[in-house]
């Protein structure tokens, strides 16, 4: 009877503990750059010409607007950023006036006045961590027949450097 | 006639006794006791670093999946075992939106253990694990997170810790 009386508590013991459980910590690295990535394409070609000046305006050439250039930027920084646009290469011999916008941004920025390299422009300002998808870029150029005498068709490139900074 | 002394007779008896072969013996059963241990033995090894990249224009910050870390069971119970994944509270690191999934070669497919920076709960990724071994089944983990949700002055890493544990 004690055998018996025995075996029954073992039973219950038996089934009274608990589940199987194991358990094991194991590390998973995530590693998060610190991401500052600006891109924008080249614009497109704007052509002055006669048929765009106005007659009105005596010997104005243009403006004559292109928005073939695309900004994107992602950043992951707590502090805001900016983006400023300067000409860092002109090609002078012309009274060009050349100016910048991107879509969303601080508006319509002079880079080339008449011919002169116009001083670094913010071009769009306060922009948290995240991303500027796909913006248009926009550029107008004008010039002056008398100011910008070619023998025949000329291409002025400029480059534009796009910088992101702080705000 | 000559007799032997009394002396001598006892030691010839003596010397006969101890040369008849031993009486056989027989055992009445001298029990073996085996105890066989509950066995539920489970290891992880930790993940390689999960390297996030960008590209311009995009919020989404995202990698390749990492799958070096190894884990191994074994167990012997009676009952068919199950293993969960989970990321506990304390062991989520703050001030991201990680996205973190998990899955087991050969368990229960991809399980997200973080989502948005926030800790899933138990995942359930190998069910149904009889008594037996599961030997280096490849780990894998993939992560992803925001620009705008993970911001960083410098490159930084989260280190989540991952609690597997073994269940009935």
């Amino acid at each position: 009877m004690r055998g018996l009386l025995g075996a029954l508590l073992w039973l219950a013991l038996a089934c009274a503990a608990p589940a199987s459980a194991a358990s094991v910590g194991a590390s998973a690295l995530v590693k998060v750059p610190a991401v500052d990535l600006l891109s924008v394409s080249d614009g497109g070609t704007i052509v002055l010409d006669n048929a765009a000046a106005d007659p009105q305006a005596g010997d104005d050439l243009g403006p004559v607007a292109d928005s073939t250039a695309r900004l994107n930027y992602t950043h992951n920084s707590p502090t805001a950023k900016k983006l400023t646009a300067q000409v860092t290469a002109n090609p002078g011999g012309s009274d060009i006036t050349l100016t910048v916008s991107v879509a969303g941004g601080t508006g319509e920025k002079t880079l080339v006045d008449a011919g002169a390299t116009a001083a670094v422009q913010d071009v769009y300002t306060n922009i948290p961590a995240g991303a500027l998808s796909d913006l248009s870029v926009t550029y107008k150029a004008s010039a002056t027949a008398h100011g910008t005498p070619v023998s025949g068709p000329t291409s002025f490139v400029f480059t534009i450097t796009f910088t992101s900074v702080s705000s | 006639m000559r007799t032997a002394p009394a002396a001598v007779w006892t030691f010839l008896a003596l010397a006969a006794a101890l040369a008849r072969p031993a009486a056989a013996a027989t055992s009445g059963g001298a029990p073996i006791s085996v105890t066989i241990q509950s066995i539920d033995v489970l290891s992880v090894t930790d993940s390689g670093p999960l390297n996030l990249q960008a590209s311009a224009g995009s919020n989404v910050l995202s990698g390749p999946a990492d799958s070096s870390a190894r884990l191994n069971l074994s167990h012997n119970s009676a009952t068919a075992l199950r293993i969960t994944a989970e990321v506990l509270p304390a062991d989520d690191p703050p001030s991201q939106d990680i996205t973190l999934t998990v899955s087991v070669a050969g368990g229960s497919g991809q399980k997200t253990l973080v989502l948005s920076g926030g800790a899933q709960g138990p995942q359930e990724v190998y069910s149904s694990i009889p008594a037996g071994v599961l030997t280096d089944k490849a780990v894998t983990y993939t992560a992803s997170c925001t620009a705008s949700g993970t911001k960083v002055s410098a490159a930084t890493s989260f280190d989540f810790v991952v609690t597997f544990t073994t269940l009935n």
